[in-house]
């Protein structure tokens, strides 16, 4: 199956430093009809055309915007999540840099939906370099155009902040832990005030649902998932980088096909958090209800470790919990030491079995999807490569 | 009290000289960061300073000054590496390209060089996996970094001193 480009329609045919370049490829067209609709309308037309976020967890983006206009508040507010900071992830970094005014209009679109005179726009601090070009396409747009005002803050580097309560804690100007929930953001979101906040992604399918109509959407895509999914593809492949292809793709063609994987091994579908996926169920079709997150595509060919890849997975999570949770912060030193003691040679069977627990610990009490979704990489090499956690215990 | 007295009888400079009034609570974080980038660092007096100048405590200002990984208490280097070790960047030879920058510099990962040229520090996915590895200086992006590129790429940054060609 070829791509498939609604996401990155523009990337690569507009000039991202030149506005009139984005006009005369038809920008701007669906905020001015949007405008002429109510919006209600709007907000409808999102909801039926079933979108759903593309950050990872896949909620009904219409829902959001339905509850948050809605809600009673003094002030209503749009985020931009641009902390894109799940490994392996990129493709919201391709589109900031190639179509900075598709996701303004975006966030506008969204901004006319709700209500909000303000949106921010959170950018990981990583990605400090894009800054100059994103202020400087924001300033050519200008907020008479927007109908609204776009606020760029960085974040300062962590990766929990990509988790929305912790986003909103950070652009509070505070440590970024997550919040007890509920409340949710579309009652209770930035300054308690109700807030839609969506990732980069998912703002880019504003502008062409606007545009063409939610049943044109709806014809794209795989029943519960409609529409396409950029992903990052990385790894042991031969062509590195985003690909856009219908929901319900097999990974395979993603992959194989498309990325150039030989010899694959295992793919790791959702970055360190993500689910990995042995070479043998490579038809696997990519939905939110089989392996997605937030797009990140690991190919891993026979050369490669599964205990070393789970231990890479869990240095990452000790490093970056917010300790705000037991299990998420003790949790993942604990499953840190169990796998380095086996990959030392000198653990024992029961460790394997404590691994194995404590994963189903952390995955029903932690938090936050951080910890929950931690031990994802542990728990799916044991299934399916057991044997050689098996072959590291000591003799 | 006593301690933020002490506080604002030592008012750090920049506390007179930044551009932006102090506004909201809101803003604390960035202006954290643009302390530490002025004074090369944020020192327990900035951190205090801060605090006195926000109206919030010190252990505030401290708990958002460790928390995120761009910030950092004590002196930081003039140039600042970061190696991404992920793991797309592992599967095409992060470690490598750290070790060779270790070598290059003479220091090790999260150390810094006696007269603060430059640091490094191993760090978690920067989102340039399509040209792995990546590596950053300030606020440069280098993909694709061979170990081979590692001292040109450095050299533009100033004269490298204290690694192991000087100790040899």
């Amino acid at each position: 199956m070829p791509e498939c480009r609604i996401v990155l329609r523009n990337c690569g045919i507009v000039d991202p430093a030149s506005i009139e370049s984005y006009r005369a490829h038809g920008g701007f067209q669906a905020l001015r009809k949007a405008k002429q609709l109510t919006p209600d309308q709007v907000v409808q037309e999102v909801k039926r055309s079933g979108l759903r976020g593309r950050g990872g967890a896949g909620f009904p983006t219409g829902m959001k915007w339905e509850l948050a206009a809605r809600s009673p508040g003094e002030a209503h507010y749009v985020i931009c999540n641009a902390d894109e900071g799940e490994v392996g992830t990129f493709k919201d970094r391709y589109i900031l840099q190639n179509d900075p005014y598709g996701l303004f209009e975006g966030i506008a679109i969204a901004c006319h939906a709700i209500g909000a005179r303000t949106a921010y726009l959170y950018l990981r601090a990583e990605y400090h370099h894009l800054l100059g070009q994103l202020l400087r396409a924001l300033k050519e747009t200008g907020d008479a155009e927007l109908g609204c005002h776009i606020e760029v803050r960085e974040g300062a580097g962590a990766y929990v902040c990509g988790e929305e309560s912790a986003l909103m804690e950070s652009i509070e100007g505070k440590r970024g832990e997550a919040r007890y929930r509920p409340p949710f953001p579309p009652n209770h979101g930035l300054w308690q005030e109700p807030t839609v906040i969506n990732n980069v992604e998912t703002l880019m399918n504003i502008v062409p649902i606007i545009q063409n109509g939610a049943d044109w959407y709806k014809t794209i895509g795989s029943g519960p998932c409609p529409g396409t999914k950029a992903f990052s593809v990385t790894g042991d492949v031969e062509r590195p980088g985003v690909y856009e292809v219908p929901f319900g793709t097999a990974l395979a063609e993603l992959v194989v096909d498309l990325a150039g994987a030989v010899n694959v091994k295992a793919v790791q579908v959702g970055g360190a958090s993500g689910r990995v996926v042995p070479a043998a169920k490579l038809d696997t079709p990519l939905t939110f209800e089989t392996v997605l997150g937030a797009g990140a595509v690991v190919v891993l060919d026979a050369s490669r470790s599964m205990v070393e890849l789970a231990t890479q997975n869990v240095t990452f999570f000790a490093e970056e919990s917010c300790g705000k949770c037991v299990p998420c912060r003790e949790g993942n030193q604990i499953l840190l030491h169990l796998l380095t003691t086996l990959q030392q040679r000198s653990g024992k069977e029961q460790d394997i079995d404590a691994l194995r627990e404590l994963s189903e610990v952390m995955m029903i009490s932690c938090l936050c999807g951080l910890g929950q979704a931690a031990p994802n990489s542990v728990v799916d090499t044991l299934e399916h490569f057991g044997d050689e956690y098996y072959s590291m215990v000591r003799r | 009290m006593a301690n933020e007295d002490a506080g604002l009888r030592k008012q750090p400079s920049w506390y007179f000289t930044t551009a932006e009034p102090h506004k909201s609570r809101n803003d604390l974080l960035s202006f954290i960061k643009d302390v530490q980038r002025q004074r090369n660092g944020l020192s327990s007096e900035d951190i205090h300073g801060i605090a006195v100048a926000w109206g919030v405590t010190a252990s505030e200002v401290y708990g958002i000054a460790t928390f995120y990984s761009y910030l950092g208490t004590g002196p930081r280097a003039r140039n600042v590496v970061r190696v991404c070790k992920s793991t797309p960047c592992c599967l095409k030879g992060c470690d490598r390209v750290a070790a060779e920058v270790e070598r290059v510099l003479g220091i090790a990962d999260g150390g810094v060089q006696a007269d603060g040229s430059f640091s490094l520090s191993t760090v978690n996915c920067i989102g340039e996996c399509d040209r792995a590895p990546a590596i950053t200086v300030n606020e440069d992006v280098y993909q694709g970094v061979a170990a081979a590129d590692v001292r040109n790429i450095l050299s533009k940054y100033g004269a490298i001193q204290g690694g192991e060609d000087a100790r040899a």
